[in-house]
Formats: structure tokens, C-alpha cells, sequence
């Protein structure tokens, strides 16, 4: 059984629960109070991870920690058709791989502007709008050409990757850092496809897109 | 700055709207929601939800309706009229609720919005018949004036021609108007346009096209060459200015309120024209009827509209439309072997390209969308309201199951409808009396707290069905019903006086008159449709006194508790009644 040290607001725990309910994993949530008990920087947490940040898993005994790892290490193990993660496809792998560090991206902007507006982080706020606005219109540009060729997703397969996974919570939460995505006609496309997939999860802040019949 | 205003702009590509997506811009600052319904109709409103001002862009299109993701408030197709409420099940929504609807129109790959309505003339007007190839739309951090500015001397290169031979041809603009931009080549076929959308004060969103559009081979390097221009052309543009911030936002705001109501607008009578008319069933004939200018108000499932019928008469009749159908209304007629005039002409002088007038529509047969399970129960031509309920269950995840009784297979009307119902509808052919009422004992059950019924069709059949219901336990609040007619034996002959709290008027109702006569006699206008105690339109409060009822469209519980009463058939059992008007 996969334990999760989650807060549910958090963009970065919330893409471990996304795969978790993604894959039917069965997993147990341990709540962390984040905000405002700080409890990720408690004695007892940094036992568990030193440097006291979540999202981290323990599945029976095995510890990891940060999205990206996590998140690797539960498709490679779980994701039976390999989509997810697309280990057996180098090209598709690479892709994979380069927009998941562009989503790095995306996290230390879009979602850095959403702690420093709801929770107070002290960053350049106008410095991280910005950023965020240059890479969403990387991101419009490419899902744009993507659609032309008919590809719904961010890397050039079927199946959506975790390309998709990690961006789509610093996207869709964008706006509770001053992050608007009226310019970005692609990216809300894109966006609803995400949340039309099967066992989709939502968080606080996160709104349904409908059904398509 | 009001010159541009009255014009036509492009505010998204068709392509855009793909998917039941529910796009999201601005026009000169005014935020629009622009959203596609299956039918195939663009809408563009105020992207704004008339109950907390949410932005309907973060809404659900069920491409039917447009619903409000914060509390479901549900928008029609076409009109943008509010047709559920849903934190008030039992009430129609007043029709007066209805969004800002933007004149619009779709050309080109584009659709087209303005402000006001304008004239005909687009700024762009391709005499080809081919659609054009539509380019990635670009937004600018930019004013309007500087990207007109910058785009006068801007030039494009195109790379086209066979695999074997590709040449270069540079595009300069030959035309430049102030929002629409035209490159050409003397030696090349091709032409691009590129079309402005003033965003607000700060943006500016580019829209081009090229025409004739190319072979569909070379589309795609089409448009990664133009997108990369453009891309490079707004990257010059923005670092080459300095935002002056917030100059349109101290302008008047009167324009706004000069825009188009649009479809939704409240009209009393408009004309419409028999669009299609078809033998439906065995003695129902189907209508289908649509305005002869603007469009048809929004309706709501169970609602019905009043026919003005060139004979004098007026007549009612169930809207059989699913969800966001607004382009036409469609009725079934059923031939009544006693016709007064009204099903008689209907069938036999009613053609195809006839006129004739409409009011309402009205909805009094509410349907609530918020128990778990529906039961409609259709007896014959009381299919009609049903019908339109059917479809609207059908868009939500609650349950339900349409039992339609019927004398035969060639009585079953509308079965074009019937295919998304799937093992929802169950039809009962040719039941005794005796054999119906044993079929609603058996589905009816005893009353399980999360179920509503919903009946329509002969007035024994109703009235059956509503004391089954009682006797199951069912309570009157779950049991719903619409007559069509009014059979009781009406007392039109006592007389009484009526005294109208709020204008402080006492009158008297004589024999032969009804209290709907003695109002209106009086200057009080009134709202009635069947006139005969059936649809609950002329309905109004009761503050004293001692009613006779007489109609059909009340129920027990509603009778008894005597605070409302129907102006064209209740009269007095008392000597005088006090009302609420």
C-alpha cells in the first residue's frame, strides 16, 4: 500500500494523486498540515525527508520523495501499457523527458505567483508572471501545432504522458497567481481534454470541463 | 475610438471553438464568451453569469446549454435565456433572466462579433468560395495603433512551389486598412490577410488567413512559416513600445448598453412560419415552426405557446424540443374527433410557408432536476411536454424512464426522438383502462422520497394516475401534472365581489363573467392562455375568502391551502375574496 504526505492544495502532490486515481493505485493519504501548522518542517517529518518538502511516498517501506520521481517510479511500476512513461519508446521517452523539465518551469513561475498570492511566499511576484507568460505561450504555441497534426496531447503519442500530468496543475491553477489564460487559446483546450480523460481527479480550484458526447 | 467601435472584428477561428470548448476574449475590453452548441451555432454573450457575475468561460457547454460551473444556472443556445436555476427546483426561471448576447456571425474560418449592429460590410470580403486557410491567431501585448503602425511596413516571406522547385516570393501589403491588412505578390496567386481584434487597452490579437487556401500538403508549412514571422513580428513590436496603461478604461461606457438584446428579448406575439409539417402518428400531425425575423424565445422543458390561429381562436400547445433547440419550435397536433375549430384547422387549412401568430412560451408544467429518479407517464398527444423533459434529463446524470401508453405502435408520434432514450423509454401499447392502472400500480411502487412524477395525457388518465399515486403514498408535492383541458362542469353563473389589495379597487364578478373578464374590464392586465382553469398562467394570490376552485392545474394540497386561484375559471364560495394585486 502506497502512503501518500500530501496537502491538498499543493500543485506538486496533487500530480502524485492525479496518477494514483489515474492507474487505480491503491494508496492511503497521510495529511500534512502545510499551511499554516508548517508540519512539512517538523522534527518528525524530516525523519522522513530531510529537507522537508512534499509530496513524499512511502509504498511498504520504500521512501521516495519529489513529484518527478515519484511519479516515474509509479508509472514504470503500475502503468501497464507504458503510456504514462513511455520507458520502451527512446524518442517518445526523450519528449517526455524535456517537456517534464520544461514543467519545472512552469512550477518555479505559474505556481510560484499562486503560493506568493495565496500563502505569502515571498518571491518577485511580477518576475514569476512574467516567466509564466513566456513559457504558456511556448506551450499554446506548441499544443497549437500539435492540434494541427492532431495530436492532443504534449509529446506526439496517442495516450496523454506525464509531460501532460505535471503541467496541467501549474496551468489550470494559474489564475490564483494572477496568471490568466485568455491568450492562450490552446492551452485551455488542452486543458479540457486533461480533465475529460477517465478517473481524472480534481483539487480545490479545479473545475470540471464536461462531458463530450 | 466610437468609428471603430461599430465594425465588424474577428474574435476567434471556428476551429477554436472545436470540442464543446468554451473560449474566452474581449472585445475592446468587454470580456466575451464564445461557445459552439452541437447544432452548430456560435454564440458570443458577456462572459458574465447574471447571478454572481462568475465567468461563464470557466463554465461546462453541454452543447445544448451553457452552464455556470459555480451554481449551475443553465443558458439556452441562440437566446443566452436562463432555463434552470437549480436552487429552485420548482421555479421557472423569469424570462426577463437572459445574457448579453453580441451580434454576430461566422465567415471565413472566423467568427464575427461587434459591439453594436453594424452594417453588412466585413473587412474582409474573399470573392473566392473556397474556404481560406485559417493562421494561428496571435496575441500582442500591444495597443491597437502601434501594431497598425508597425504592420504597414511589415513584409512577409513565403516559401511555396513544387518539391523539386521551391520559390521565395516576398508579400508586401498592397491594401491597408485600419483593421484589415492585405499581402500580395504580382507573380504569386496567394494572398494573406491579416485581420486586428482590438483586445482591450494593452492587446491586440492578429487573425489571418491566406486565400486560395493552399494544397493540403503544404498547409502545415504554411503555417509554421507565417506563425514564425508573426511570432518574430510581435516580438519587435512589443519591445519597440511602451505600454500607456488604462486609456480606454475611463471612456463611456454607453455603448454597452446599446448592444443588440438578441434573441432572448421579451416579445409578446411574433410571427412564425410552418417550416415543415409531417404525419407524426395516427391522427398527430407534427409542426415545425420558426420566426419569420430574429429568433424564437427561450423555452424550458414542459413549456407551451399559444397559437393565434387566422380563424379568431387561440390554442395551446407543448414544445417538443430538446435543450438548446432555439432555431425552430416543433408541436404535434392531435385531430380532435370534437375539434371547436382549433385541431380541425390546424390539420386541415395549416400548410407549409403559412403564417400565423405565436405568444409565450409559458412553463407551468416545471420539471425539477434534483431527485435521483424522474417517472413521466405519457398517455397518447401528452407525450408533447414529456417529450421535451425526456431530452433535457437525458443531458444530466439523473435517471428517469418515460412510459408512453399508446393504443397502437401507429399511435407512438415523434420516434425520431427516441433513439437517445434508449431503455429509458418504455412504451405500453394498447392497454384497457383497467390494464393501464394496473401497469402505474406496478411501477409507481410505494413513494420512495426520491422520485418525482410527472403526468400528461387524457384528463381520466391523469386523474387516475394522480389518485394511484395518493393511495401509494405518494405526497401531491411529487406528483406533477399537466391537463390539456379542463373537464370539469364549471360554474359560470354566481356572482361575488372581489376586492384588490394593493390598488385598493373592490369589483364585482356577475354572473356569466369570470374575475380574468372583470379585471381586465378594469384596466388590470393580466397574462392568461387556455382560459379554461388548465395552464396556470392567469394565476394570482388569495389573501381572504373562501375559493371554488374549478381548475385542473392546482393540486390537492394547493387547493386546500387556498392562497392561489386561476382568474378564468375560480370563482367564490364566499361573498367576497380579497386578492393579492
Amino acid at each position: 500500500m502506497v502512503t501518500l504526505y500530501d496537502y491538498e492544495l499543493s500543485v506538486n502532490c496533487y500530480k502524485v494523486r492525479l496518477l494514483l486515481n489515474f492507474l487505480s493505485i491503491s494508496h492511503q493519504l497521510h495529511p500534512i498540515d502545510f499551511f499554516p501548522g508548517w508540519e512539512h518542517k517538523s522534527e518528525w517529518f524530516k525523519e522522513v525527508n530531510p529537507l522537508g518538502h512534499i509530496p513524499v511516498i512511502d509504498d511498504d517501506g520504500y521512501v521516495l520523495r519529489d513529484a518527478n520521481a515519484i511519479l516515474i517510479y509509479l508509472a514504470t511500476k503500475h502503468d501497464t501499457l507504458n503510456s504514462w512513461y513511455p520507458v520502451e519508446q527512446p524518442s517518445l521517452l526523450g519528449e517526455t523527458a524535456q517537456w517534464m523539465m520544461f514543467a519545472e518551469g512552469t512550477t518555479n513561475t505559474a505556481s510560484a505567483a499562486r503560493l506568493h498570492d495565496s500563502l505569502g511566499y515571498e518571491f518577485d511576484i511580477d518576475a514569476c508572471r512574467a516567466g509564466a507568460h513566456r513559457l504558456f505561450r511556448t506551450l499554446d504555441e506548441h499544443l497549437w501545432f500539435q492540434e494541427q497534426r492532431n495530436l492532443n496531447w504534449v509529446c506526439s503519442a496517442e495516450a496523454p504522458t506525464l509531460a501532460d500530468l505535471v503541467l496541467f496543475p501549474d496551468v489550470i491553477l494559474s489564475e490564483e497567481g494572477g496568471v490568466n489564460r485568455v491568450s492562450y487559446p490552446a492551452i485551455r483546450r488542452w486543458t479540457d481534454r486533461f480533465r475529460r480523460l477517465p478517473r481524472f481527479t480534481l483539487m480545490a480550484g479545479v473545475l470540471e470541463a464536461g462531458i463530450l458526447t | 475610438m466610437a468609428k471603430g467601435i461599430a465594425e465588424w472584428y474577428p474574435v476567434a477561428s471556428i476551429k477554436d471553438l472545436r470540442e464543446r470548448h468554451v473560449f474566452q476574449t474581449e472585445l475592446f475590453g468587454h470580456e466575451l464568451v464564445v461557445w459552439q452548441a452541437d447544432d452548430g451555432y456560435v454564440n458570443v454573450w458577456e462572459n458574465r453569469c447574471l447571478h454572481r457575475g462568475s465567468r461563464l468561460s470557466v463554465g461546462i457547454n453541454d452543447g445544448a446549454e451553457l452552464v455556470c460551473a459555480y451554481h449551475g444556472w443553465r443558458y439556452a443556445n441562440q437566446t443566452a435565456g436562463c432555463t434552470y436555476i437549480p436552487a429552485h427546483p420548482s421555479n421557472s426561471p423569469a424570462r426577463t433572466i437572459c445574457n448579453r448576447v453580441y451580434p454576430s456571425f461566422v465567415r471565413h474560418g472566423f467568427v464575427w462579433s461587434a459591439l453594436e449592429q453594424c452594417s453588412d460590410q466585413l473587412v474582409v470580403e474573399l470573392t473566392n468560395d473556397d474556404e481560406p486557410l485559417v493562421l494561428r491567431s496571435l496575441p500582442l501585448d500591444v495597443p491597437l495603433e502601434e501594431v497598425q503602425k508597425h504592420l504597414q511596413n511589415c513584409e512577409f516571406n513565403l516559401g511555396e512551389g513544387t518539391d523539386d522547385q521551391v520559390q521565395k516570393h516576398k508579400y508586401a501589403p498592397a491594401v491597408g486598412e485600419p483593421y484589415s491588412y492585405k499581402y500580395r505578390t504580382s507573380n504569386s496567386s496567394f494572398s494573406v490577410h491579416l485581420m486586428l481584434q482590438p483586445f482591450d487597452d494593452k492587446k491586440t490579437v492578429i487573425h489571418g488567413l491566406v486565400t486560395p487556401a493552399p494544397k493540403k500538403e503544404s498547409r502545415l508549412d504554411w503555417l509554421l512559416s507565417l506563425n514564425t514571422q508573426l511570432a518574430k513580428f510581435r516580438e519587435e513590436v512589443e519591445s519597440s513600445i511602451s505600454v500607456d496603461m488604462g486609456r480606454w478604461l475611463d471612456t463611456d461606457d454607453t455603448h454597452a448598453h446599446q448592444v443588440s438584446q438578441g434573441a432572448g428579448s421579451r416579445v409578446s406575439e411574433m410571427e412564425v412560419v410552418v417550416s415543415k409539417r409531417w404525419l407524426t402518428a395516427i391522427d398527430i400531425v407534427g409542426f415545425e415552426l420558426r420566426p419569420v425575423e430574429g429568433g424564437l424565445p427561450t423555452f424550458q422543458p414542459g413549456a407551451h405557446v399559444d397559437l393565434h390561429l387566422p380563424n379568431g381562436l387561440s390554442r395551446q400547445y407543448s414544445l417538443i424540443n430538446g435543450p438548446g433547440e432555439q432555431d425552430r419550435y416543433q408541436i404535434g397536433v392531435k385531430l380532435e374527433q370534437n375539434s371547436r375549430g382549433g385541431s380541425k384547422f390546424l390539420h386541415e387549412e395549416l400548410h407549409e410557408g403559412d403564417q400565423l401568430l405565436l405568444s409565450g412560451p409559458h412553463n407551468n408544467f416545471r420539471l425539477r432536476r434534483d431527485t435521483p429518479q424522474t417517472l413521466l407517464f405519457a398517455g397518447g398527444i401528452g407525450l408533447t411536454p414529456l417529450l421535451a423533459m425526456a431530452q433535457a434529463l437525458e443531458r444530466t446524470d439523473l435517471s428517469f424512464i418515460l412510459h408512453y401508453f399508446v393504443q397502437s405502435s401507429e399511435h407512438l408520434a415523434f420516434q425520431e426522438r427516441f433513439a437517445q432514450f434508449g431503455d429509458q423509454l418504455k412504451t405500453h401499447l394498447g392497454l384497457s383502462p383497467a390494464e393501464t392502472e394496473q401497469r402505474v400500480v406496478e411501477t409507481l411502487g410505494s413513494y420512495d422520497h426520491l422520485s418525482q412524477v410527472y403526468a400528461c395525457g387524457p384528463p381520466a388518465m391523469i386523474s387516475m394516475i394522480r389518485e394511484t399515486a395518493m393511495s401509494l403514498g405518494w405526497p401531491p408535492e411529487a406528483v406533477h401534472f399537466e391537463y390539456f383541458k379542463n373537464e370539469i362542469i364549471l360554474d359560470e353563473f354566481s356572482a361575488f365581489e372581489i376586492h384588490l389589495a394593493r390598488s385598493g379597487m373592490t369589483l364585482s364578478v356577475d354572473s356569466g363573467s369570470t374575475i380574468l373578464d372583470v379585471l381586465r374590464e378594469n384596466g388590470v392586465a393580466l397574462a392568461s392562455s387556455c382560459e379554461q382553469g388548465a395552464c396556470g398562467t392567469c394565476e394570482v394570490g388569495l389573501l381572504e375568502g373562501e375559493p371554488n376552485h374549478q381548475d385542473v392545474y392546482l393540486n390537492e394540497t394547493e387547493h386546500e391551502a387556498g392562497t392561489r386561484i386561476m382568474t378564468c375559471v375560480s370563482r367564490s364560495h364566499s361573498d367576497r375574496l380579497v386578492l393579492d394585486i
